[in-house]
């Protein structure tokens, strides 16, 4: 519990973060989306199975999937 | 003596211009990422798909990145049908269906994709960078052609980015072999066809990207989206069915011709200290005028271990509420004597995908860095979506993914 007060604490806190401080945001887990394969095959798992998509992107293309 | 200042002449040119080797090859960074997907429904649709980028700096200013992506789908497929319908004139993507071969409320199906992506990044200045996309894909009974562009622009702190893109897509619908789509609202037996369909989409999306602190990025995306034309299921149909629940009648479904949606997605990654795992945690809102909205909450864990290994186990949760014109069939005793036609709503489709729904996803990729530049991730994820009213109540599906991604 104290270390789940803690994360989110340290997720909340806002600080300005200089150019030399950025090694962790630099990671690729670090990045949005983490991982591009990863999300692209899985924006067209849901697209062909659930009425909803879209939302952290626009174009690419659709498809007939059924 | 000028033998020496010789040697040492071409010694030193030769640590110059490996210098400037380096450097060169710095700036021409090549990245290729490759991926095999299966994905298998239970008893019902098994997919395979295949994945290609390959992305690279092409000068101080340019990036591009090309995606190859090859599908190949088959399998038993809903039609819209109740289980008790006589058998079907209805095939879904490249299969027929004969009688006996399955029941009518399925339909087998065969199918193959190809499609590709391009991607252009040109760097404005320090701050600014504008990005381009092409995409196509064709399969036997689709084809969608798809431009679009991004403009990031960060502060001069770097602490903010924000985002503004656009994107055309077009989509061509048609019966595979036949070109050609239902007369919709008509008997499946009358065998009513019209042209090939066709509905053209744009989409707008802002964004902003936040720096919250040395350890935490947050981003939220704001998307609206129209499509206008043909969209409805070329292979779709629905029961009209008796007091008794059995099927009498089939008929071709039919959707609004236009649909627009708003769509507001959240996400966070944070490292947690000391550890130094990483949390992934995003949610969307998705609203449209078919009266679908859906919310999407999705968590993940990185775990680091043993220097170049990583477990992230990973949870998605989902609902959506069903379209306004959604209905598993049409009720209409033929002792009654009232003509179907005219009890019909002006849009109905049994298509599964648009009943009230909720499922969720938990999976979990194990990954190994092969060397200082390359990653190979190994995903297996289950996902299990429920019905509210549609013919099949539940569908389970299993999805395993390797992929192995190398930098240059």
């Amino acid at each position: 519990m104290l270390s789940a007060c803690s994360t989110f604490t340290n997720m909340t806190v806002s600080e300005n973060v200089k150019p030399w401080e950025k090694d962790i945001l630099a990671q690729d887990g670090m990045q949005i989306p983490a991982d591009t394969m990863r999300a692209y095959t899985d924006e067209h798992i849901y697209f062909s199975k659930e009425a909803a998509s879209g939302g952290n992107g626009v174009g690419g293309g659709g498809c007939g999937c059924n | 003596m000028k033998h020496i200042r010789n040697k040492l002449s071409i010694a030193s040119c030769t640590l110059l211009s490996q210098s400037a080797l380096a450097a060169t090859e710095i700036d021409n960074a090549w990245e290729t990422d490759t991926s095999i997907l299966y994905y298998s429904e239970d008893e019902r649709v098994d997919v395979t798909k295949l994945i290609a980028t390959v992305k690279g700096e092409l000068s101080d200013s340019d990036g591009a990145s090309i995606k190859a992506i090859l599908d190949t789908m088959s399998g038993a497929t809903p039609t819209g049908a109740v289980k008790q319908s006589t058998p079907s004139f209805t095939g879904a993507s490249g299969g027929g269906i004969s009688a006996g071969a399955s029941t009518a409320a399925l339909a087998r199906f065969d199918d193959t994709r190809a499609a590709m992506s391009v991607d252009w990044k040109h760097t404005h200045d320090r701050t600014m960078n504008i990005l381009y996309n092409g995409a196509v894909s064709i399969e036997n009974d689709y084809r969608s052609y798809s431009i679009g562009a991004t403009l990031e622009k960060e502060t001069e702190s770097r602490s903010d980015k924000f985002t503004l893109g656009l994107a055309f897509t077009m989509d061509e619908v048609f019966r595979v072999g036949e070109n050609a789509t239902p007369a919709p609202l008509t008997l499946v037996s009358d065998g009513i066809f019209f042209g090939e369909g066709e509905k053209d989409t744009i989409d707008a999306i802002v964004g902003l990207t936040h720096i919250i602190n040395r350890r935490t990025i947050g981003q939220l995306n704001l998307t609206y989206g129209s499509t206008q034309g043909y969209l409805s299921d070329p292979y779709k149909v629905f029961s009209v069915i008796g007091n008794s629940g059995a099927e009498v009648e089939q008929y071709t479904e039919k959707r609004p011709g236009s649909r627009s949606r708003i769509i507001l997605a959240a996400n966070l990654n944070h490292q947690t200290y000391p550890a130094n795992n990483i949390i992934n945690a995003s949610y969307r809102y998705y609203t449209d005028d078919w009266e679908v909205d859906s919310h999407t909450l999705s968590f993940s864990y990185n775990y680091k271990f043993g220097g170049a290994h990583f477990i992230e186990p990973s949870v998605r949760l989902y609902t959506q509420t069903k379209a306004y014109f959604y209905k598993n069939s049409i009720t209409n005793d033929p002792a009654d004597l009232i003509p179907t036609v005219s009890i019909l709503p002006e849009y109905v489709s049994a298509d599964y995908r648009l009943d009230d729904m909720s499922s969720y996803t938990i999976g979990a990729t194990y990954g190994f860095s092969t060397s200082s530049d390359g990653k190979l991730r190994a995903r297996l994820a289950f996902i299990h979506q429920t019905f509210d009213a549609s013919e099949f109540d539940t569908n389970d599906a299993i999805v395993a993914q390797l992929s192995y991604r190398k930098r240059f």
